[in-house]
């Protein structure tokens, strides 16, 4: 007989949970973790139970992503429910369709509330940004308008060998009016792969948060890096107590944190366990089970006991993979 | 038969178990175990395109992180940090979520029994004057010393 409680997650719900609410874009961006998108969009009354259900579970914060995100037709409805519960939320947008009517109406939702719009942006000189991503002018007016609304806002930077140089200069322009930046690697999905010339090397990548640092100094503390703050984390910089202290983290795992602590959830109802390596992470589907028992079942339960990181499988250009050098 | 009640008025109920907190994780996206990561997992494997954007190019990381910028004091001004953070139950006790700080504790039972306590306390603004309801006196100072330690003591 099989015990189900053999399967039971170590953790009663993920910490932080993303929904891909719609599987369109208006953008094509070289390294999109989600392409190909199928062009669905998440149903929406399933979506509602399932934030219920997510609150209940003490999720500490959804996460609103695609594709575009602006572009779910109850994209308003969606998020008004979700501030409504109280939990903290998070949407992540390409801010193409941030125009005047969406931004006030965004504004009146979420006003006082624990709310953060990220918006994508891998340059200030917008034909670097549309190297990438496309779109950068309309984009950077869209911001400007949005950073003099009540509305927390956060840019998200992907470095590339394209904006590697001057990716911080993007602080400089939108702070003291922006106050959180999200700068990160491009991811390694099957996408990304297939374009290798925007790919950082380990030098280069250590060259730009060796930059970035120094640059923060010039801005008071109360410009957040999050991404930075992490990566010195990993790599157990700091003072010799903060150094220690982190040591002491006791998360353990049999690869990485795939299928623990941040969960994707896609327009199909996937529940998967890592974003990058989405096609090796599926965890089970909520469009009729309840996440509390796909998430304890025994599919999680494999996701969460692979004998090393999901992403390693993917497979570049030359369909190498890492898998085959472990 | 019936059997006497004991006298329990002004009793303090103390807990056998000892309330215990610990670091979980540096990050609420730290991706691996301390001491694991990609670089451990690739060190056998030779050089190749499809690694190059993992592995080093001649760079002493371990050498430069510190000289890089302390992130204890670069994250505020938020207000105290009790006020922020956010707790939730599991079988084995508690997690304890410092939203400022991003870093994520782990409680066993009676730990997330006495922060809940000391949330309240600091609710009344009594933290000052704080005396545990359930445990011993010397438990309840090791257990707000770790959580001085940690910056989760600020008032």
């Amino acid at each position: 007989m099989v015990n189900v409680d053999e399967y039971k997650a170590p953790i009663k719900s993920p910490f932080n949970v993303c929904l891909w609410i719609s599987d369109l874009c208006n953008l094509s961006c070289k390294y999109c973790y989600a392409a190909p998108l199928s062009g669905k969009v998440m149903e929406y009354d399933r979506l509602c139970k399932l934030l219920d259900e997510l609150n209940d579970l003490g999720v500490f914060s959804i996460v609103f992503a695609g594709g575009e995100p602006f572009m779910h037709p109850n994209i308003f409805d969606v998020i008004q429910r979700a501030v409504d519960i109280d939990i903290p939320v998070a949407v992540l947008s390409n801010g193409i369709c941030l125009n005047e009517k969406t931004r006030n109406k965004v504004e009146k939702l979420v006003s006082g509330k624990k709310f953060t719009l990220q918006i994508s942006l891998d340059s200030i000189d917008s034909t670097i940004n549309d190297i990438t991503r496309g779109k950068g002018n309309l984009v950077i007016e869209n911001i400007r308008a949005l950073s003099k609304l009540d509305i927390t806002l956060q840019i998200a930077c992907v470095l590339t060998k394209y904006n590697i140089d001057n990716a911080h200069l993007i602080i400089k322009e939108l702070y003291p009016a922006i106050k959180r930046f999200h700068f990160m690697e491009v991811q390694r999905t099957k996408n990304s792969l297939q374009n290798p010339d925007l790919l950082l090397t380990r030098s280069q990548a250590y060259e730009f948060w060796m930059r970035l640092n120094e640059y923060s100094k010039k801005f008071p503390s109360d410009l957040c890096l999050p991404s930075l703050r992490t990566t010195l984390r990993a790599c157990n910089e700091g003072s010799p107590e903060e150094n220690h202290f982190h040591q002491q983290a006791t998360f353990t795992s049999n690869s990485c944190s795939v299928g623990l602590t941040n969960i994707q959830i896609d327009a199909n109802f996937n529940v998967l366990g890592c974003d990058i390596a989405k096609d090796f992470a599926n965890m089970g589907n909520v469009q009729y089970n309840s996440f509390n028992d796909i998430w304890n079942s025994y599919q999680a339960y494999q996701i969460r006991n692979l004998p090393f990181p999901p992403c390693y499988k993917i497979k570049n250009a030359a369909g190498e993979s890492l898998e085959d050098y472990l | 038969m019936k059997t006497e009640k004991p006298e329990i008025e002004h009793c303090i109920i103390k807990e056998t178990e000892k309330p215990e907190i610990k670091l979980y994780m540096y990050s609420s996206v730290q991706e691996f175990p301390v001491g694991k990561g990609h670089s451990t997992f690739l060190n056998r494997i030779s050089d190749s395109d499809v690694i190059a954007p993992i592995r080093g190019g001649g760079v002493d990381w371990n050498g430069k992180w510190g000289e890089w910028r302390n992130w204890f004091d670069v994250c505020g001004p938020f207000g105290p940090v009790l006020d922020k953070v956010v707790i939730r139950s599991e079988d084995f006790g508690g997690i304890i979520y410092d939203t400022i700080n991003d870093r994520i504790y782990k409680v066993n039972v009676p730990g997330y029994k006495l922060f809940q306590e000391i949330l309240e306390a600091h609710k009344k603004k009594e933290l000052a004057e704080f005396h545990s309801k359930q445990f011993e006196h010397k438990d309840v100072e090791l257990f707000i010393s770790f959580l001085k330690g940690a910056g989760l003591w600020s008032m």
